[in-house]
């Protein structure tokens, strides 16, 4: 069987997904030390909401395996993904396969709510997040325990995602964590896809998500 | 004028009564209380919080003033975690009963650091301050975490 190299992910994608995962386990475990350690969570989840928009960005303008519009299917199509796990077969999709695409949906989604809450988000000791100041205690406790709960799902859900990255290796024989270290699958011969190498747009857009969190959570570079 | 005095005397005598029925401490009056204790120990831990992290000047006596009233606080806690208190309306998580020892044990500790924390603000070195804040908060943080109710 002849398959080609071809490069689905590029670097901003990439470089997305691995800081992510550094960023969710460093939030972990400054959120389980707490005390001075939130400071630092917080910049956590100012570095994840930077990730996130950047992220919700790329899938509207980006490089085409980046974009929603690739891989969000209809259900009949993601049923029919669902059913095509019994195959043994490697699958062949230049971007997220139906089910991948609504998990990275999911995902966008959970971290979208965890990091809204965080900003309203007290500990009860004196950390507050940036927009404590303009809810009632009682609104930041539950937004507080929104943010508790809510990471629970997070946890779960990326249990099932590495869960599902072992099932393909193991019984579709696909190495997706190569893919996403690399860049490139192996793929019959489809057309390549067509990923952006241009620095310029990539760069804007993280500058723009840069100068919404910065907004959002009213951080003030001190020049 | 008799049954006058007599009706007079009567309530007095019932009065009394009642008074000292209220005054034997019940369950949701200790609860009370240690929510009131708590909420002034967070009172206090708040702006010293806040000076550890530079959010507002650093003022030494002022953190040596809230570090003394902390450490006046933290033992005054577990008073109102009477096992009469048990089945009251709280945010005390039914873990806490089971495991009164333990818990007993962490206010202790936070007696210990809390005191510390007042020596050590006393002497005025504010890596030491900072440092002994963060071994309390933690304390605080230790019991939230496990023997009060999410939410």
């Amino acid at each position: 069987m002849s398959n080609e190299k071809v490069y689905v992910w590029d670097i901003w994608i990439r470089s997305f997904h691995w800081l992510l995962i550094v960023l969710i386990l460093s939030a972990w475990w400054t959120a389980r030390e707490g005390g001075l350690l939130m400071k630092y969570h917080m910049f956590c989840g100012y570095g994840i909401g930077i990730l996130v928009f950047f992220r919700l960005f790329w899938g509207v303008w980006g490089s085409q395996s980046a974009k929603f519009s690739e891989f969000i299917r209809g259900p009949r199509i993601v049923v029919r993904a669902i059913l095509d796990l019994k195959s043994r077969q490697p699958e062949h999709y230049l971007t997220h396969n139906p089910i991948g695409g609504w998990v990275v949906i999911a995902f966008l989604l959970l971290l979208v709510v965890q990091f809204a809450t965080g900003l309203f988000a007290n500990d009860d000791l004196f950390n507050e997040g940036p927009l404590y100041a303009n809810v009632t205690k009682l609104t930041s406790d539950w937004l507080t325990w929104v943010h508790h709960t809510n990471f629970n799902n997070l946890t779960a859900l990326i249990i099932i995602h590495v869960l599902a990255i072992f099932f393909y290796r193991v019984w579709k024989r696909e190495h997706l964590v190569g893919a996403m270290l690399s860049g490139y699958k192996y793929l019959r011969d489809k057309n390549a896809s067509k990923i952006r190498h241009g620095f310029f747009l990539p760069f804007a857009t993280l500058l723009l998500s840069i100068a919404i969190i910065c907004v959002i959570v009213n951080f003030r570079f001190n020049l | 004028m008799k049954k006058v005095l007599n009706v007079v005397v009567t309530l007095c005598v019932l009065l009394v009564f009642l008074g000292g029925a209220q005054a034997a401490p019940k369950p949701d009056d200790a609860v009370h209380y240690r929510q009131g204790v708590l909420m002034a120990l967070g009172w206090n831990i708040g702006p010293m919080g806040a000076m550890v992290q530079e959010k507002v000047p650093f003022d030494k006596e002022r953190f040596a003033f809230l570090a003394d009233r902390v450490a006046q606080l933290a033992p005054m806690v577990i008073e109102g975690f009477d096992v009469s208190t048990k089945d009251a309306k709280s945010e005390a998580r039914p873990e806490l009963w089971e495991n009164l020892p333990d818990f007993q044990k962490r206010m202790s500790d936070l007696a210990s650091a809390s005191q510390k924390l007042a020596i050590v603000a006393g002497e005025g070195d504010k890596a030491a301050m900072k440092r002994q804040f963060g071994v309390t908060v933690k304390m605080c943080k230790g019991c939230h975490d496990e023997y009060r109710v999410k939410h």
